[in-house]
This record gives structure tokens, sequence and C-alpha cells, in this order.
């Protein structure tokens, strides 16, 4: 028999991981000094090992490559593969094409954190982490919570739908909370909007390096989750019968989910489409098993965040287009593009 | 050795009582048919044995109450073929068939060999061998009920629950369905318990039939006793001659009136 159970093909895998690198190296490369390919390369292989090299850049062009572009680089990856994991995640769990990261009002809460942190100064340091941060991260949580609870009030076995529509409640709440203190307090709200449009300014490798424990962790749990979503696939009902305590399942997917969610918010604010048309592209290219959609989906949308940045800092260069503006306007007609193509295959 | 014990199950849709005091015991190895109108209750008698609606009563399975069984407990006695399955998009034949395989493995585990041919042979015997490398969402009605059949003999349950197994198959498949479903029960000792519409049919391949009608038990036996002219005319509210050939049991609808009730 020529059939077999599907996986992920190892070549995938590496084109996935090709593409990273490649995105990575172009976004290393481009910006207001343009530096070789050569030099960026031996340059983050010199830091990113022990021993060294000497890439012939110059003083200003090393910091330019070590302090500016990599963390910046290296934070658009995670937040890339965190948003584009999630949203296949939560497009399993919910079995529910619409579904994003954002959904159960994790965009509301965050966007209530930021604001609060924003129109109470937070920002301005809670020891270790930024504050405003740590407010986004918290109000994302606090509302998939919230969610969570409210979603067994219609429906004691926490349906999809009746989660669906909580998480739509609990959204419009925190959104009406949270334009209350941004109307308040105008002076801030420029800066709130920015973070509502969402964005990658770094200032070296903190944000990275605050996120990437909770990220490799969630990460991990996830890159395992892929035949527990192809069961899920056939309805509650029936993964039930095939002996899946699926609240239980479930559960422990929205939370490691919302997780990569929370992390990617309080670094970036809110982005956009990533994690809807990411999982989508890679399952109409390669396949709609999870066991295929999940890791292809966390490379690839690393990927496409980190050249969505590059755009995002030389289009207007020297001023910056919210990273938001940038993944819906070249991710949409994209996604369209992949949809005629599957659709003539 | 009883494989099923049903004591005064009662099941209740908000203030509809659908079903009302069922008790039955099913041997292991029987063939069990449920038949009965629309409506009567049959699908919600499966789903009262599944674990899958809440009940008053009690129903037994291998000895242990449903409610005391976890659901992966629960997956390795029983297994059941919904009327209309969920079908997932873009997931291959092979691969739903494969599901059936969930309660034998842990959460994060993966299939083995062993796993797979379970799954070649269930795709052989189920004559899906043609079909194994395409979407499900791509098949006919027919053959979407053939792959449900398979996954749920691939989880290779003693318990088999099936809801209207052969409703949408043409006649060489219903015989060859059944066929293969009626060889795992006299090689291997599984039990059957299926819902029927066709009562030829449902005679013909079951050991005992209950007749089910406005949730409650009408009548039960072998076919000759339940498929009488008396019975389908009072419970059907239909026009039908019942005849002998072979020792099965035919049932034809013929002209006329209504009976009346």
């Amino acid at each position: 028999m020529s059939a077999h159970p599907v996986r992920v093909k190892p070549l995938w895998l590496a084109g996935g991981v090709v593409f990273v690198l490649a995105c990575s190296l172009l976004a290393l490369m481009i910006g207001p000094t343009g530096i070789s390919p050569w030099g960026v390369l031996v340059e983050s292989f010199d830091r990113l090992t022990p021993g060294s090299i000497d890439s012939g850049l110059s003083r200003t062009e090393r910091s330019i490559v070590w302090n500016l572009r990599l963390p910046r680089v290296a934070l658009g990856l995670c937040v890339g593969a965190a948003l584009a994991t999630s949203g296949a995640t939560f497009q399993g769990v919910f079995r529910n094409p619409l579904a994003d990261p954002y959904l159960l009002g994790v965009a509301a809460g965050g966007g209530l954190g930021a604001t609060l942190g924003f129109v109470y100064g937070w920002g301005d340091g809670l020891g270790l982490f930024d504050g405003v941060q740590v407010a986004a991260f918290i109000g994302c949580l606090v509302s998939v919570a919230l969610t969570w609870t409210m979603g067994a009030l219609s429906d004691r076995t926490r349906s999809t739908t009746s989660l669906i529509l909580a998480g739509v409640a609990v959204a419009s709440f925190f959104t009406a909370v949270q334009t209350y203190f941004q109307q308040r307090d105008t002076e801030d709200i420029r800066q709130i909007y920015n973070w509502f449009l969402g964005g990658l300014t770094t200032s070296g490798w903190d944000d990275t390096l605050q996120i990437v424990p909770v990220l490799t962790v969630c990460l991990v749990v996830l890159m395992l989750a892929g035949r527990p979503l192809d069961v899920l696939s056939v309805g509650d009902e029936e993964a039930q019968m095939l002996g899946f305590k699926v609240g239980q399942v479930r559960v422990v997917l929205v939370v490691f989910g919302a997780l990569l969610t929370a992390s990617a918010v309080a670094v970036s604010g809110l982005i956009a489409f990533v994690g809807l048309i990411v999982p989508h592209a890679v399952r109409l290219v390669f396949g709609s098993s999870f066991k295929v959609v999940l890791p292809l989906s966390m490379l690839f949308g690393a990927g496409f965040l980190a050249l969505c940045d590059l755009a995002a800092r030389t289009v207007l260069s020297p001023a910056e287009v919210p990273i938001g503006v940038i993944t819906a306007f070249f991710g949409a007609p994209f996604f369209v593009f992949i949809l005629r193509t599957a659709a003539h295959r | 050795m009883t494989a099923v014990e049903i004591n005064d199950v009662h099941v209740s849709f908000g203030s509809v009582e659908v079903l009302s005091g069922i008790s039955l015991q099913v041997e292991a190895g029987e063939w069990l048919s449920i038949i009965g109108p629309n409506g009567a209750g049959k699908s919600t008698l499966l789903r009262a044995i599944a674990g899958a609606v809440d009940i008053s009563g009690s129903v037994l399975i291998g000895g242990s109450s449903t409610a005391d069984l976890k659901p992966k407990e629960r997956a390795l006695r029983v297994s059941w073929v919904p009327q209309s399955p969920v079908i997932p998009a873009g997931m291959a034949v092979f691969d739903y068939v494969l599901l059936g395989r969930t309660p034998h493995l842990g959460l994060f585990a993966h299939e083995s060999s062993r796993d797979i041919e379970i799954v070649e042979q269930v795709i052989a015997d189920l004559d899906l061998e043609s079909l194994a490398g395409r979407s499900v969402d791509t098949l006919s009605g027919g053959e979407q009920q053939r792959a449900a059949i398979a996954r749920a003999v691939a989880q290779q349950a003693p318990l088999m629950l099936l809801d209207e197994p052969t409703s949408a198959l043409d006649l060489g498949h219903q015989q060859e369905v059944l066929d293969v479903l009626d060889r795992l029960r006299t090689e291997h000792g599984q039990t059957m318990i299926s819902t029927m519409h066709d009562l030829t049919l449902a005679g013909q391949c079951a050991t005992r039939l209950v007749l089910v009608d406005r949730g409650t038990i009408v009548a039960s036996g072998s076919a000759v006793d339940v498929l009488t002219e008396a019975n389908i005319a009072a419970h059907y509210r239909a026009r039908v001659q019942v005849l002998h050939r072979d020792g099965a049991v035919v049932v034809v609808p013929s002209a006329g009136n209504v009976p009346a009730l």
C-alpha cells in the first residue's frame, strides 16, 4: 500500500529554516547603512559562537549589526513564530478558520493593560521589566481567563461557540474600559495608538531575552500538539469517543497558545494578520494536518515577520511604518495569490 | 458473558423524555439491531450506551459503569460510528482511519508501525485501498460512511455501536460492510449494536432485534418474532407484507391504506 500517515517532510522543514535564514540575512544587510552579506554572516557567527574571527567590518558597522539590527531581527523572528503558532493552534482548537491569536479577548485585554501602563507611567520601570509590557502581558492572560470562566456560563461543557461568544463579550467590555482611560487622559493617546498598530522598536537585547524562555517552552509543547489537534478536527463528541478528555486537552492548548500570544503582544503590541494568514498559507501549500501546519507555521511566521519589519523600517526611512500596516498590505495580496494557486492545482 | 447491561435508562432533553426506562442485556458476540420509527429514540439509546448523553439509570460495559470509565478506558471498550460523522477538511482517508488508534496512544505519542499495519488491514478489508490517499471531504457519502466504519473497526474495541451504518451504501457495499462486521463478530467475538432502517437487512444481520417506539422497548426477539405485520403496522404506521424465504424475513411495502392506530 502506498499511503502513509502524514508527517512533516524533512525537506519542508529545511525549506522553512532556509527561509528564516534568508529573511534574517536580508534584514541584517539592509538599512540606512548597507552591509555586505558576508560581513553580516561572519560578524553574527563571531558573536554567537565562542572564539574570534575578524569580519572585516568597521566598529560602527559591527555595532549596527550586533546592537541594532540583530536584536530586532531576533525579536521579529520570535514574535512571528509565536503569533503564527498560536494562530494555528487556535484555528484547530476552535475548529474555526477565522480564529487568530487575538481570539478570546486577548487583544482587548492586552490593549487595556498597555493603556493603563501608559496612562499611569509604568513604562518608567518596574525593576528588570518594562511596566507597560508587564501590564499588557497580564491583561492578555486576564482576558483569556475571564473568557474561559464565562464560557462555562451558557454551556458547562464549554463548546467552541460559547467560548468564542464569551470572548466577544470580554473584548467589548475591555475595549470600553480601555477607551475610557484613553479618552480621560489624552496626552498619551499617540503612544497608545502606536502600540495598537504594533511595532518591533527595541533597545538592545532585553525584550528578546525576556520572552525567549516562555516562548521556548510554549513552542516545544505546541510542536507536539499536531496529533491531538488532528483528533479534535472530528468534533468534540467524536474526539471524546476516541478517548480524548476534550475539555482538558483544550485547556492545555489554550493556555500555551495564550501564553505565546501574551508574550508577543507584550513586546510588540498588536500585529494583525500574521497569526491568521501564515497558518492558512502553510495549509494551502503543504496540507492541512496540524502535524505539518504547526512546525511550518512557526518557521514561515518567523521569517515573514522579520521580512515585514525590514519593510516597516525602510520604506519611509528614517520614519517607520507600523508593522501591522505592512503585514496586512503585503500579506493580503499574497494570501489571494496562494488561494488562487491552490484552487488551480 | 454479558457485554452490555442497561438498567432502567431514562434520557431527557429539557422537558421531553426521549428514553423512558430502557432495560436490556446484550451478550458478548451478539449482534443486536435496534429498529423503530423516526424519533423513537434509537440513536439516543446508542448514545446513552456510548456515554455521550447524560442518563439516569445505569449502563455497564464489561461489568463497569460507563459513568466511572475515563474517556480513554471507555474508548478501549466501545467504538461508535455516528449517523453523520464530522468530516474534517483535507484529511486523507488513511489518516482519518488512523484516528481510530487514538485510545491506544498517549496524548503526545506517535503511531507505531503496529498501528499502521492495523490501519492498512482495515482499509483493505473495507475496500478503501484506492481511496486511502484521497481527502475524506472529497468522497461520496457512502465512501465517507465506509471510512467512518473503518475508523471504528481500527479502534478494535470489543463493543461496536453503529448508528445507521449502511444508510448511504449501495447494495454491494452494504453486504460487504455487514460481512466484515459479521466476521469480526464471529471470529473475534466482538459485540455489535446497530440501529437500522432497512428492516429486511436488520433481520438478516442481527442475532436479535429490539423494536423501540416512543422511548420504550415494545418488542424484542428474533426477526421472526419482531418483524410481524402487526408490529410494523402498529409502530411504523406502514402497510407491509412480511414474507418468509429460506429462513430469512423479508419486509415488503404493499399497497392499501395506512392502518389506523
